[in-house]
């Protein structure tokens, strides 16, 4: 499992934010960044990838999505709250259908800082959410050595 | 008749970017009607304009969209100038068109990526993007921001952009021209990507008037509409203006109409910051707007006419604001275009209405 | 140098709406928007924007309604059918009653957390009523 470190996978969700974010985590991934040769790829299946990047604000409809594709992510798993709206509901805190930030639904590993991101920024997140991946693993394996990591969602 | 099954498209669908959902009532594989539902990411941002005075609801305009930011911001500014009757300098307008035609390279750049990305053209994908990173890097390079940067503001335009700039810029866009060519080339030559697109989606002249289509998806059923036309602003100090039309009304003329409308737009750069005027950028607004003032303007986005409305109410607050944007107008049409399409070609007619949903909801 | 549209305001009776779309579909003219707005007391005022196709100076085309908030008003989309979204749109954010949309989504068309945001002026239980005979 050490290969994680060395090529995280991201999982992309659009909250209701402006786009620029989104058009921001995809600039970082198109040749000029090129995010690919560290490793990262972009993926669609939530139980394949490794960091959850979430952009845009929480509301009330996808407050339930975003709980669902944390949920079905296996551990050790990080999130990354993408932009001034992701982290604290940015020029939208105020509006009628915007409830706040990334973290009141699930924990947050890293904030990146922008309206919108720059793609650099984006790669600092990534960077030391990787580290703490990491630190995730090692205590993974520490606490449950005998148990299989199938899932972690509640039964209830 | 064979049974008919409907089937959900989206929200999340690899394809869109954006949420947006349709269900799809197909026969067989021929769909025979799409039921569009939208409303996955409205914020309600038209409501802010009680928080926010006229100066500064500049920035959330700006953040409607984070693709025609610049855009919105135009707008919204030329509305509220129309509200209180400022007069904004002449070499302000002609860089705020300057700007908004970037603008429009680089969405149109992106939307090529997007469509190449639709029908499995990874390599074109990475190369459409990788060209819109020279608009992306001038926008950086002047204002300090990639996508959102704060350029336009009521009365002008923020940042002094010098001539020396401004022909720094046109070298550049030369050079993204020459390999832009080798990319339209690929669009509209390829034998695969030609298979995907003619006569996919198809839209008559009749057909696009009845639905109000608007910007290039109308365009290129052969409405030669255009919000350029009215020349209001540098729009109108402009040699000529033809808009980019096709007959054709399928995918395949829609991706031509795109593609030809950024060469139109790069020699509208060329043209203007060749004979941009010297002076003033900023009329600074003063005071209040008055009660029961109205206005409205449009504008022609990268995706099409845009509407903006503001009425005063005595404060420095409006008392409403409103922002139509071209993708709402466009839904009319795209459910046109989905009736009798294989069920394997919808995510590529969605695409070529260039939907986009955050403008639309607000 | 240009710098404003020419804008025209009308003010009409919302029950002329069909004859006015009506004249707007003869004379040519494109449908640009429909935009509500509320009064404290609940009503709305429905602005209907149409476009002058003439290629020298167009001009845009406000016509301004009243509509009490007990009243409805027709759809125009058997003129114009892109104008379903904009109804649909005062509808859940405004609460104005549109009777015979093409595509009538009931309510449905903006997924909310309070029912007519853009209005807070409109009864609360009138809000609860109409939404328990929506949802079916």
């Amino acid at each position: 499992m050490s290969g994680t470190k060395k090529s995280p996978w991201i999982i992309h969700y659009d909250g209701s934010s402006c786009n620029g974010c989104d058009i921001e985590v995809l600039a970082a991934l198109t040749p000029l960044y090129d995010a690919e040769r560290f490793g990262v790829i972009n993926t669609g299946n939530p139980k394949h990838a490794d960091i959850f990047v979430v952009t845009g604000a929480i509301n009330e409809q996808n407050k339930n999505v975003v709980k669902q594709i944390y949920d079905q992510m296996l551990e050790p798993k990080i999130v990354v709250a993408c932009g001034a709206c992701a982290c604290g509901g940015g020029v939208y805190r105020e509006c009628y259908n915007v409830s706040g930030g990334v973290d009141q639904v699930i924990p947050v590993d890293a904030y990146v800082s922008g309206c919108a991101i720059k793609p650099e920024s984006l790669f600092d997140a990534i960077v030391a959410g990787v580290e703490i991946l990491e630190q995730k693993r090692q205590a993974l394996k520490k606490s449950n050595k005998a148990k299989p990591n199938i899932s972690t969602k509640d039964k209830a | 008749m064979s049974k008919r099954t409907i089937i959900p498209f989206g929200p999340q669908h690899p394809v869109l970017p954006e949420p947006v959902h349709l269900d799809l009532v197909l026969e067989d594989e021929l769909v025979v009607d799409a039921i569009p539902r939208i409303g996955f990411v409205h914020r309600g941002l038209e409501k802010l304009v009680e928080k926010r005075d006229y100066t500064q609801f500049v920035y959330i305009t700006e953040r409607i969209c984070g693709i025609c930011s610049f855009g919105h911001s135009y707008g919204y500014s030329e509305c509220i100038e129309q509200l209180m009757q400022i007069e904004v300098p002449p070499r302000a307008q002609y860089l705020r068109v300057i700007f908004h035609e970037l603008s429009r390279i680089h969405s149109h750049l992106l939307w090529l990526g997007l469509m190449a990305d639709a029908f499995g053209y990874e390599a074109l994908f990475m190369h459409c993007w990788r060209l819109r990173e020279t608009v992306l890097d001038i926008f950086e390079r002047i204002t300090g921001g990639r996508v959102i940067f704060s350029a336009c503001n009521v009365g002008g335009f923020k940042r002094e952009v010098s001539n020396n700039q401004l022909a720094g810029i046109v070298t550049e866009l030369e050079k993204l021209q020459q390999e832009y060519k080798t990319i339209s080339k690929a669009f509209l030559e390829d034998s695969s990507v030609k298979n995907r697109m003619v006569g996919i989606g198809y839209i008559s002249k009749k057909d696009a008037t009845m639905h109000s289509m608007v910007g290039p998806f109308a365009r290129a059923s052969g409405l030669a509409i255009d919000e350029r036309l009215d020349k209001v602003g540098a729009y109108g100090e402009l040699s000529s203006f033809v808009p980019v039309t096709s007959e054709d009304g399928d995918c395949y003329a829609r991706c031509a109409v795109r593609i030809e409308e950024v060469n139109q737009s790069i020699a509208i750069i060329k043209e203007l910051s060749g004979k941009i005027p010297d002076g003033e950028i900023m009329n600074k607004p003063k005071g209040k707007i008055d009660k029961g003032a109205l206005a409205m303007t449009t504008l022609e986005q990268p995706r099409g006419q845009a509407f903006y409305y503001a009425k005063g109410n005595g404060t420095k607050f409006l008392e409403r604001m409103r922002v139509r944007t071209p993708t709402s107008q466009n839904l009319s049409g795209l459910v046109a275009a989905l009736q009798g399409c294989e069920f394997a070609d919808v995510p590529v007619i969605i695409l070529t209405i260039d939907p986009c949903i955050s403008c639309t909801e607000r | 140098m240009k710098i404003y549209h020419k804008v025209e305001f009308i003010d009409f009776n919302s029950e002329e709406i069909l004859s006015i779309a009506k004249k707007a579909c003869d004379n040519n003219l494109s449908f640009v928007q429909i935009c509500a707005s509320a009064f404290d007391n609940g009503d709305c005022e429905l602005l209907y924007t149409f476009k002058e196709n003439n290629q020298y100076n167009p001009a845009l085309i406000g016509y301004k309604t009243i509509v009490e908030k007990q009243k409805s008003v027709h759809s125009i989309t058997d003129y114009f059918p892109a104008a379903f979204v904009f109804e649909n749109e005062a509808h859940d954010l405004f609460g104005v009653k549109f009777e015979g949309i093409n595509i009538d989504f009931k309510g449905n068309f903006y997924k909310l957390p309070v029912a007519y945001p853009m209005n807070p002026n409109i009864n609360v239980a009138e809000k609860f009523a109409e939404q328990g005979g929506q949802d079916e």
